[in-house]
């Protein structure tokens, strides 16, 4: 008992030694909270899902909108590191009528780092790490794990859907379907938004983000291109993003 | 006094009266066993309830309460009447029937994987867990049309379950025993209701080939490879083949979204959008699962691709992909493929697996 005594002193000695001079310093635990909040507006109204509206002679009704962010979070400066595996699916279908499109959707963003921010850096679609992975890899709580959200043969996710139905006859029937999917590492956009803010465990910053249907729909004619889901239909999933990205501003 | 006395006496001999041969079940082990739940590589993990983890005797259990007439008010039905496992846990029928013939509302969904779903259970999502799935249908007067007061009486003085209820939850007097311990077994089964092995997951294992047809049909169904996009992937997703939403896939024509002879979702969340609106259901073993639809309406999947084919019926919140389906003008020859590629997805080792079987033949 006493050889034991003596063998584990010195052990326990310099454990505890090592721990007062290895001069570690415990990461911070990320706590911080924010929100950022989408408003969609087609005419300088607010944009509704399925109501009516005239694009290029045509009635059209959009039955979803969606969109998936990843790599999106408050940076004190653009040049800071990845942030992280979040993903989020900016659901605009659930704004269908025009007093919730007015509030808009907003999304909470958690796990960041507290502290001043010189603006928020927003990734449209899936980081190509993350995109090379798929929904089983990922637990039910991440949007990325919906596998409705996955294009197996684009071995990528859809990282915006734009659906509806278009009168393209004007006889009242919307009989014509609009199936926009855009995807594949090509479609990635990153974008910078600088704003001073802070970002604190209560949640108290919201960052408020336009986004212009009519910039989002430009040059796209719906009733010559109603659905991208083939190779050849690259170059318009690419536009889509391409205004995606110009047709989201902070207010 | 004598009141007292009188009211003591008659608790005294009510406590006597009880049976005793289940009582004092703390002297049985409660050794509960993690259970094995075997994931196939292809799908996501599955969402366990932290207050309902899986064990060996929690899945047995719910085997057996699953398969028992005792959860019906005659005896005469159990939840697998409606679900069986020859039929990939449906039941044959376009809807099912309950104890008192009644015709149900819906046909049987299927069970197969279902610990997967987790946006809704039923056709329409009403519930979001297994758990409180479980407790509807015993209640419901045109399915087991019982109280859950007398299903448990029943438990609580049954010559096994008592012992399973301990050795599955740790109850220590048959007392304990409650309709949500009886749900929490049987989802707990449910869970354990797993097919990964059909021969499109063998073809993704490289353990065997498509046929050429087979082949076609895939890409037909996932717009792969630049085939025709016959639209089936982008509700029916990989690796469950379904989706965890709600779709009109225009089974119907109506000219007011109020005038569906079944609301299906809309009736739940009360948007008029949602009406006439399901849950995709699984594909795997759709072969086995016939007849289809939430209504039953198509006896073989031969209807089915050709309702799809058509284009379906208008109404103002058809699915925009189902108009388009019409535009690719699908051949008989595709048709088929899809069929044959559909084909892939049986998979008899789960509709024939012992575990998943009736414990009481």
């Amino acid at each position: 008992m006493k050889k034991l005594l003596l063998f584990l002193s010195p052990i326990l000695f310099l454990s505890t030694q090592c721990q007062k001079d290895c001069g570690c310093v415990t990461p911070p635990i990320p706590q911080g909270i924010m929100s950022i909040n989408f408003k969609p507006n087609y005419n300088a109204k607010p944009f509704v899902i399925n109501q009516i509206y005239n694009i290029n002679g045509k009635n059209t009704r959009f039955t979803r909108l969606s969109f998936l962010l990843t790599e999106t979070c408050p940076k004190a400066s653009s040049s800071e590191g990845s942030c992280g595996t979040n993903a989020y699916l900016i659901d605009l279908t659930t704004l269908d009528d025009s007093t919730k499109s007015a509030k808009g959707f907003t999304q909470i963003l958690s796990n960041l780092y507290e502290g001043n921010k010189t603006g928020l850096q927003m990734s449209l679609g899936v980081a190509p790490n993350l995109n090379a992975s798929q929904p089983k890899d990922f637990p039910s709580s991440n949007p990325l794990s919906d596998g409705g959200l996955y294009w197996a043969d684009w071995k990528s996710y859809i990282f915006t859907k734009i659906e509806g139905l278009m009168d393209k006859d004007g006889n009242g029937t919307f009989e014509t379907g609009i199936t926009l999917h855009t995807g594949g590492n090509d479609s990635f956009r990153q974008t910078w938004f600088p704003q001073t803010f802070t970002v604190d465990s209560k949640g108290t910053t919201t960052l408020n983000f336009d986004l212009n249907i009519n910039t989002l729909l430009r040059g796209i004619d719906l009733s010559t291109v109603n659905s991208t889901h083939q190779t050849g239909d690259k170059p318009t999933m690419l536009k889509i993003m391409d205004n995606l990205k110009d047709g989201i501003t902070l207010k | 006094m004598n009141k007292i006395l009188s009211v003591l006496i008659i608790i005294l001999f009510m406590v006597s009266c009880r049976p005793d041969k289940n009582s004092g079940l703390g002297d049985i082990p409660y050794n509960p066993t993690k259970y094995d739940l075997k994931i196939p590589s292809q799908f996501p993990q599955m969402d366990i309830p932290a207050d309902n983890p899986m064990t060996t005797e929690g899945v047995e259990l719910g085997r057996f309460l699953f398969y028992d007439k005792l959860l019906s008010a005659n005896g005469t039905m159990s939840c697998a009447s409606c679900h069986l496992s020859d039929m990939n846990f449906t039941d044959g029928k376009a809807v099912s029937k309950g104890i008192d013939n009644l015709d149900g509302r819906r046909s049987s969904m299927s069970l197969e994987n279902v610990g997967f779903v987790n946006k809704g259970l039923f056709w329409d999502g009403r519930v979001k867990t297994l758990e409180e799935q479980a407790l509807l249908p015993v209640e419901d007067p045109i399915e087991l049309h019982n109280k859950w007061t007398q299903v448990v009486e029943k438990i609580k003085v049954h010559a096994d379950y008592p012992t399973r209820f301990r050795k599955a939850f740790g109850i220590k007097d048959p007392s304990e025993i409650t309709k949500e311990l009886a749900a929490k077994a049987i989802a707990q089964f449910e869970r354990s209701l797993i097919s990964g092995n059909a021969k499109v997951d063998k073809i993704f294992r490289r353990e065997a080939e498509f046929t050429n047809d087979e082949y076609s049909g895939y890409l037909l169904f996932f717009n792969a490879a630049g085939a025709p996009d016959a639209q089936c992937g982008h509700c029916h997703t990989t690796p469950f083949y379904n989706s965890n939403d709600y779709f009109n896939n225009g089974l119907d024509s109506v000219s007011n979204l109020m005038n569906f002879k079944d609301l299906g979702r809309g009736q739940f969340t009360k948007k008029e959008l949602d009406n006439g609106k399901f849950r995709v259901p699984t594909l795997r073993n759709i072969e086995l699962s016939a007849p289809y639809m939430h209504d039953g309406r198509f006896k073989t999947l031969e209807e089915v691709v050709e309702h799809y084919a058509s284009g379906g019926h208008y109404s103002d919140n058809i699915d925009p992909f189902i108009p388009q389906i019409a535009q690719i003008r699908m051949t008989d020859k595709q048709k088929k493929q899809i069929i044959l590629f559909l084909k892939t997805l049986t998979d008899t080792n789960f509709t024939q697996n012992p575990a998943f079987q009736d414990p009481f033949k």
